[in-house]
């Protein structure tokens, strides 16, 4: 009956044995992660090789049209999926799921990213290896047979090692998966996810070598500029919800078109693609642009880079509102960046005499600000670009820049681009929190059956019997023929008719018992019953399925649940 | 993966670690080994839980409660759920539900006045002497607390006389005892003399009924049933000639029969 799947762990001690087999599984998503992203790299340079010489084309605007309506059509038909960013989606099953991830969602999203970014269209590469990381996760621990806490963890292994791989930064992908992803930090989770990310990172520099995507010059940092980058954040903080807020909007815009999905997207593609025209530098991941100016190399000035910071925002709202697929990070980085060199410019153009760190120092600044402000994750801000930039001498101007700026955008847009469709729909359950253990109980643990059930035709007197022999307080009524619920009776309501042997058979309890009174469903959802608790005042609710009575559900079993459910989600 | 626990150390006894082997070597076979009596099943976990099934399958999904995956159920390993339920801070129930330990639902007077059995010619002019030397004879159980039991027997009489009229108290304590016998207990005690116990009808005492139960509803439903014997005048003129238990046992019996009092509440 008890068959012994893995002779050899059968023999360890049972701790060495979770962490070790975690530890294995992580390092095989690892790796699996990191191949992943080394697929949308490879491809993404490959797809912009192809079509890099049709940019100067006549129908070169068309191209990023083009691109998300295959990505579009390919999702669709291929996978049944559709677009968006996608990483709520994990988000959505790590809090509701214990971390269960389709399969096909590991390669669906690459294959669509890769379409929509190569072919010009304004996003990032790091959404879809999320989710491509998460799903190999997801699905590597249910071979290795796992439960859904460990199976959460190596869910945000995958994203861990997806992100250090897609960036070549170790830290930047355990920070990120336990600061956006999993949402806790504890020593079970960070071993896992550390190893997943050492070997993502790993697997990447294989292929592409330990390259730091954006090589920077040492910068002199005065007090001066530190104090000076303070007044940054009012703008990284200022982009960061503009960013959001327009998202929003374009969603919203979009999802009022009457016309179809694909119609949708080739109409966003056709508009980045518009604005490509004026403005080259908004298209794809927009790395080489970021690249220019942390070298200080980048020439427009003051006016036109204010102009390409609204322009890549609008660029990016217009790919991933309409349905584009891809990511916010990248995005970020090079609104960000804009965003740093325009306050540099502006500095300079104001205080000419003061020497200032340089430009690619305030671009810097700029992109921690605003990606740490854009999905409120300052940790993830940092050392996202600390590891790209290998910028270490300016880190306490980073951190600064960072936690400001994902502070004073916080009073505007408090919740980070990834959690608050979630939040919206009540669906983003972080561990130990009141909704989540809420919401793991279910109506079925806490129903109490131990009810007398009497019928509408019952005479006080036999009620009275009843009451006698049970311990309740509240007794539904139910249809003898249909089995429906009919009412309720409460002995407050009855209790000074019970001593009164005169009513005994004139009385039935139809003619006492309370009639509509607040139900809830079998299907309900805890978080909604107490929500009726609190309506109705009650201190028992029926529970009914399609009319039928099931049992009952009382606050004061829900706190004794709700208790022990606290109690067992603490982690060892 | 079949492990499921966040325990840092596992008990690998001689009879573990034998099984395990022996289940290495012959997958799929049930072992009847000692082991057999360290695991339990999903309900009996429950139950040692005191918590729903539906409550324990989840956790165990969860990977909350170290558990055992077996074919589409789980089971447990009696050990690490006492460890995880002590890390946690949850009590487990410690008895199984049916122990002979446990007091059975309805009291019976017959067993109680067994189980109590008779004291004559009580020394004593007050209250507190009577009790203290009802409590030095009372066959109580070796875990008693005599000096204890006193002084809640004063303490119930400080608060209400416990004399019911015609020559009758029934001293108890005023928080039960928790190791009175689980079946409850009634002494019946005839005072040398007669002592005022300050009864309602002013009458002085003669004879008592000393009460001991685990809770209140089984003491009350116990004083229901004596209190129903006693408003026979019959009854209290068989009392104060009383010689033996057996015998009050008999007279009791005899009267429930006959009445056919099933229940000890008044009719």
């Amino acid at each position: 009956m008890r068959a012994a799947r893995s002779p050899l762990f059968r023999r360890l001690p049972h701790q060495v044995d979770e962490r070790l087999t975690l530890i294995i599984c992580a390092a095989v998503v690892g790796v699996g992660a990191g191949l992943g992203s080394v697929l949308l790299n490879e491809s993404l340079a490959l797809g912009g090789s192809i079509l890099h010489p049709f940019r100067g084309r006549w129908y070169g605007p068309l191209l990023p049209a083009a691109g998300a309506l295959t990505a579009v059509i390919i999702l669709k038909f291929l996978f049944h999926e559709v677009g968006g960013h996608g990483v709520p989606e994990v988000l959505y099953s790590i809090s509701r799921k214990g971390g269960l991830l389709r399969l096909r969602a590991s390669v669906s999203r690459l294959v669509a990213c890769a379409l929509t970014i190569a072919s010009g269209g304004s996003a990032g590469p790091e959404a879809p290896v999320v989710i491509s990381g998460a799903s190999v996760g997801s699905n590597t621990a249910n071979l290795f047979r796992m439960n859904e806490r460990q199976r959460t963890a190596i869910v945000g292994c995958g994203a861990s090692a997806a992100i250090a791989a897609i960036f070549n930064a170790p830290a930047t992908g355990i920070v990120f998966a336990l600061e956006a992803i999993i949402g806790e930090w504890t020593p079970i989770n960070l071993v896992p996810i550390a190893i997943a990310s050492v070997l993502g990172t790993e697997v990447s520099r294989a292929f592409h070598g330990n390259q730091i995507p954006f090589e920077h010059r040492v910068f002199e940092v005065s007090g001066l500029d530190l104090a000076t980058c303070v007044g940054l954040v009012l703008f990284t903080a200022a982009a960061a919800v503009l960013f959001v807020r327009a998202l929003r909007m374009s969603e919203r815009l979009f999802s009022r078109l009457p016309a179809n999905i694909y119609l949708r997207v080739a109409l966003g593609g056709l508009a980045v693609g518009a604005l490509g025209i004026l403005l080259p530098e908004v298209l794809g991941e927009g790395y080489e642009v970021t690249r220019e100016i942390i070298e200080g190399i980048h020439a427009p000035g003051v006016l036109l880079i204010g102009t390409m910071v609204l322009a890549k925002i609008l660029a990016t709202t217009l790919t991933l509102g309409s349905g584009g697929v891809g990511g916010v990070f990248a995005p970020c980085l090079v609104v960000g960046a804009f965003t740093g060199l325009f306050y540099q410019r502006g500095l300079t153009a104001l205080f000419p005499r003061v020497g200032w760190a340089g430009e690619g120092y305030f671009g810097l600044l700029g992109m921690a600000g605003v990606t740490a402000s854009v999905i409120q994750a300052p940790l993830t801000g940092i050392f996202l670009v600390m590891e790209i930039t290998g910028g270490y001498d300016v880190l306490v101007s980073v951190v600064l820049v960072a936690v400001l700026s994902a502070t004073l955008s916080h009073a505007f847009e408090p919740h980070s681009i990834y959690h608050e469709k979630l939040i919206a729909r009540r669906q983003l359950l972080r561990p130990r929190t009141d909704a989540r253990i809420l919401s793991e109980i279910t109506v079925a643990e806490v129903l109490e059956r131990d009810v007398h059930v009497i019928p509408p035709d019952m005479r006080l007197g036999e009620f009275v019997e009843v009451v006698r022999q049970s311990h309740r307080n509240y007794f539904p009524v139910v249809d003898r023929g249909n089995g429906k619920f009919v009412g309720m009776v409460h002995l407050d309501d009855v209790r000074s008719y019970l001593f009164d042997p005169t009513l005994y058979d004139s009385v039935v309890v139809e003619e006492f018992m309370r009639r509509g009174v607040p139900a809830v469903s079998y299907e309900d959802e805890l978080p909604d019953i107490l929500l009726k608790f609190e309506e109705t005042g009650s201190w028992s609710l029926p529970v009914l399925h399609r009319g039928v009575f099931l049992g009952l559900v009382s606050k004061s079993t829900l706190l004794d649940h709700y208790r022990r459910e606290l109690l067992a989600q603490e982690s060892d | 993966m079949r492990g499921a626990g966040g325990d840092s150390v596992t008990i690998v006894g001689l009879e573990t670690a034998r099984a395990r082997r022996n289940r290495g070597r012959a997958p799929g076979v049930r072992q009847v080994s000692g082991i057999s009596s360290m695991e339990i099943s999903l309900p009996q976990a429950a139950h040692l839980l005191g918590i729903p099934e539906q409550t324990v399958r989840r956790w165990a999904r969860q990977g909350k409660l170290p558990a055992l995956e077996s074919e589409h159920t789980f089971v447990f390993r009696r050990s690490e759920l006492e460890r995880w339920a002590r890390r946690h801070g949850i009590t487990l129930v410690e008895r199984p539900a049916r122990s002979e330990d446990e007091a059975p639902a309805e009291p019976s007077l017959p067993v109680a006045l067994e189980r109590g059995g008779f004291l004559r010619d009580i020394p004593g002019d007050d209250v507190p002497s009577v009790l203290e030397a009802t409590v030095a004879r009372m066959p109580l159980p070796p875990e008693a607390d005599r000096e204890d039991l006193l002084e809640r027997l004063l303490q119930r009489e400080e608060l209400a006389s416990t004399g019911v009229g015609h020559g009758i108290a029934l001293p108890h304590p005023r928080v039960p005892v928790e190791w009175a016998p689980p079946e409850g207990m009634v002494t019946v005690c005839r005072l040398a003399g007669e002592v005022d116990f300050q009864a309602l009808d002013g009458r002085p005492v003669s004879i008592l009924f000393v009460m001991l139960s685990r809770g209140a509803p089984f003491h009350l439903k116990l004083l229901s049933q004596l209190s129903f014997h006693l408003r026979d005048e019959s009854f209290l003129a068989f009392l104060r000639r009383l010689e033996s238990i057996e015998e009050l046992i008999a007279e009791v019996t005899r009267r429930h029969d006959r009445l056919g009092g099933g229940r000890g509440t008044a009719p």
